[in-house]
């Protein structure tokens, strides 16, 4: 028994050995030394949202633009301190510093109202004050002068209300720390309506000049849109009814003989004759005119007709027997020099004597009866400079407008039967386009900077400044038989003056 | 018998406790690389990102799978501003490995100056950020030696020099052409005009200029006479042929490209697979290579005289 107790033993002791040996030769022999690189970081995971009222402001991450505006969110960020600038048109720059931290979500709120230095002002005036203030059609109870502080940097629709004027609107743009200055003039509807193509049924707001027949139509010429007649409620367009006249379609002057006969000179056609709605052309083949470019008409008091064209000066009168009769002047017979061709106006005074125009060689005094000219230029004669624009004539007395500037600046050239002094009724640098005498002896002056009224000693000028028109290029004046002024401009239509009566 | 027993036991255990497979692949860890060359000849600027994998066996060509990375924001910045580059793909012309389209960022903006910094971010859908910074290199308005040839006169000179500025460890890859025009074709043409001619087995060819670190060339008037008369060839209407002038486009490496390039010299073949081959990138956060070259043109006029020698007009 006790034998095989020892042989139990001492196989259980062996069982351990080889266990031992076993567990040693798999734990120990088996090292290996195996090199694995380490794994990858996983990308930086910081978050940062970033919103502001108003919103779209574009985001700048350490100084440089990111595709992306509020409200939007930098990801994939790492731990760190991070430059931001919002940036928006019209808003001051905003700079901050964000520390974010990685799996942490961090979300920022810029509120651009609660910063004064954010806001805006604008300033308004009006002519006239005390206008009532529309900002984007909400009325602030308001009236001009007002200065509105503390408003959101951005673009502001401002309306200007006064009675007995038109409102009139304006957008300002509004920028931070700024006062912007918004000043309108609201058009007197008392003294002023204007008719064009946003208002009306005129063909074009470019009117080349003016004139009112005996029953009071108004007749208006166009750089390439026709002859236009308004009898103060409907508009017509004759190059739309006539066939043929569309050749005729640029309208140099218009004038209106004793006979109620519109005379119209063309750019490229001669002369119109129109009648009663009837139209009979005079052109260059089938007249004896001289250039088929008519620039200037006048008559004289038995009706005979004077044409201007930028080939010298033509004549035409109705003999005895019903027939028109064509001459030209020749340069040598007014005194002309010899290589100017171009008239520009036209005018009878109270002596008969014809006063013509030219385009650069001064002034010409045309005595009828003896067919004798006198040439008056500045270099002898006191004349402002020698471009002519207009001429009219009061009594013996002879007003030329210039429409360029000499050593003697710009305007008015006046004779007075004897000699000739100068006048500066306009603003400087403008040039005389016009000139009209209305019923009243007041002096109404065209220029390509608003228009003049002189007269009793007073120089009234009426621009956008001073009415809220826009009278920055008048081309014709013309009073019709109640006293208003007519006045086409080549930039905003026909514009009616009811403060002459 | 025991002891015996135990003797072969011991080893046995010892070599079987070892038996343990082991795989000397780690696990695949994707690379992304991005490669762009901005250049200042045109407005229109390329980027791509693509992705590496794993082979499934020495030879790659049965992968077909598309590793361009799509959705990815890729964004430049050019004197403080954002060139924001838009992806798209066009179809692949060659079609016998890749079959899908190939995807690319653009953007149709920006042409830059020289000596100006450019930076590029392409932060990748997965958050991975690549980024690079350069500089386009400084060709200055005065770049070309002003010794080099203006007019190529056959009577005074007998040789075309053109130098430029040395702008350090660059390279430079001329290419120099003769512009011409034929009777009845109103399209500009114009032929290469090589360093030289080397004879091989009595054959004349021509050997072309190769981007190189040297800032001159020179070529010999026999050069010139030979493609001069290549011209026309055998056509016998020589007076068909109207020459205008000769033309050097030089493309100025910046140091990036020029170091990418340089490593790229080292590979023996297009076979050979070098277990120290340099391996040049300049990406954060990846590989690749982002560079700019600035392309610059001179011209030299040829004496009509020498161009009515040829019969040309």
């Amino acid at each position: 028994m006790r034998l095989k107790l020892r042989n139990i033993l001492k196989l259980i002791s062996k069982i351990i050995f080889v266990s031992a040996l076993f567990l040693l030769s798999t734990f120990s022999s088996c090292t290996k030394d195996v090199s694995v690189t380490p794994p990858d970081a996983p990308p930086p995971n910081g978050y940062l949202f970033i919103n502001s009222y108003p919103s779209g402001f574009q985001i700048y991450l350490n100084g440089l633009p990111r595709r992306r505006a509020t409200p939007d969110s930098l990801t994939w960020l790492s731990t760190n301190s991070y430059s931001i600038t919002l940036k928006k048109n019209l808003f001051r720059d905003t700079s901050f510093t964000v520390n974010v931290v990685e799996g942490i979500k961090k979300s920022v709120f810029v509120d651009y109202s609660k910063n004064p230095a954010m806001l805006g002002s604008i300033s308004l005036t009006s002519n006239p004050a005390n206008a009532m203030i529309f900002i984007n059609d909400s009325s602030i109870n308001q009236t001009t002068p007002v200065t509105i502080n503390n408003l959101m940097p951005g673009n502001y629709l401002i309306r200007f209300h006064a009675p007995n004027h038109r409102d009139d609107s304006t957008i300002v743009s509004v920028s931070s720390s700024n006062i912007t200055s918004a000043q309108k003039t609201l058009v007197d509807t008392t003294l002023w309506s204007e008719f064009n193509a946003s208002n009306s049924s005129i063909a074009t707001n470019q009117l080349t000049c003016i004139a009112i027949d005996n029953d009071n139509s108004i007749w208006m010429g166009t750089p390439g849109w026709g002859l236009l007649k308004f009898d103060g409620r409907t508009w017509e367009n004759l190059a739309n009814q006539i066939p043929g006249l569309a050749s005729h379609d640029s309208i140099n002057c218009i004038y209106v003989d004793q006979n109620n006969h519109k005379w119209v000179g063309t750019e490229f056609g001669g002369v119109l004759d129109v009648y009663n709605n009837i139209i009979h052309a005079y052109g260059f083949m089938s007249s004896g005119l001289s250039d088929f470019r008519v620039t200037a008409i006048t008559s004289d008091n038995e009706g005979a007709l004077y044409f201007g064209t930028k080939g010298g000066l033509n004549y035409s009168n109705v003999d005895g027997s019903g027939n028109r009769t064509w001459k030209t002047y020749s340069n040598s017979l007014l005194s002309i020099p010899s290589n100017e061709h171009w008239i520009t106006a036209l005018a009878f005074d109270a002596n008969k004597n014809l006063w013509i125009g030219t385009k650069s060689s001064g002034i010409v005094k045309f005595n009828q009866l003896d067919e004798s000219g006198t040439l008056f230029q500045f270099t002898s004669s006191n004349l402002i400079n020698n471009a002519i624009t207009s001429i009219v004539t009061s009594g013996t007395d002879v007003w030329a407008g210039h429409g360029a500037s000499s050593i003697f600046g710009t305007g008015i050239s006046h004779f007075n039967g004897n000699t000739w002094e100068k006048v500066y009724p306009i603003p400087q640098d403008s040039y005389v386009q016009c000139i009209f005498i209305d019923r009243m002896n007041n002096m109404w002056i065209g220029t390509d900077k608003g228009l003049v009224k002189y007269g009793q000693g007073l120089d009234i000028l009426f621009d956008s400044g001073s009415t809220g028109l826009n009278m920055d290029d008048v081309r014709g004046i013309a009073e019709d038989q109640f006293g208003n002024i007519w006045i086409a401009t080549y930039s905003d239509g026909l514009i009616e003056f009811k403060g002459n009566k | 018998m025991k002891r015996i027993l135990y003797i072969i036991a011991i080893p046995v255990l010892f070599f079987y406790s070892c038996s343990n497979s082991l795989n000397p692949y780690a696990p695949a860890r994707p690379r992304y690389i991005l490669n762009g060359i901005i250049r200042n000849d045109t407005s229109f600027q390329v980027v791509t990102i693509t992705e590496s994998y794993r082979p499934s066996n020495f030879n790659p060509t049965p992968d077909t799978e598309d590793v361009s990375i799509k959705g990815a924001e890729v964004n430049i910045w050019y004197n403080d501003t954002l060139y924001a580059l838009r992806d798209s793909s066009i179809n692949r012309i060659d079609t016998s490995r890749y079959t899908s389209k190939v995807n690319f960022y653009y953007c149709n903006n920006l042409k830059p100056g020289p000596n100006a910094d450019i930076e590029i971010q392409a932060l990748l859908p997965n958050g991975l950020l690549l980024s690079s910074v350069i500089r386009t290199p400084d060709v200055e308005n005065d770049f070309f030696d002003p010794a080099s040839v203006t007019v190529f006169d056959p009577t005074q000179i007998s040789q075309v020099y053109v130098g430029w500025k040395d702008l350090g460890n660059v390279y430079y890859a001329p290419k120099i052409s003769i512009i011409y025009y034929q009777k009845g074709d109103t399209s500009q043409k114009e032929i290469s005009v090589p360093l030289n001619y080397v004879n091989q087995n009595g054959n004349l060819v021509p050997n072309y200029p190769q981007p190189t670190k040297i800032n001159f060339f020179n070529i010999d008037l026999s050069t010139i006479n030979q493609v001069m008369s290549s011209i026309a060839g055998s056509d016998k209407n020589k007076s068909d042929f109207t020459v205008s002038k000769m033309m050097v486009d030089l493309i100025v490496y910046d140091s990036n490209l020029s170091t990418y390039f340089s490593s790229l010299q080292q590979s023996i073949d297009g076979f050979t697979v070098q277990l120290d081959a340099s391996d040049y990138s300049n990406i954060t956060g990846g590989f690749g290579i982002f560079g700019s070259y600035y392309k610059v043109s001179y011209r030299i006029d040829i004496t009509r005289a020498y161009i009515n020698s040829f019969g040309y007009n």
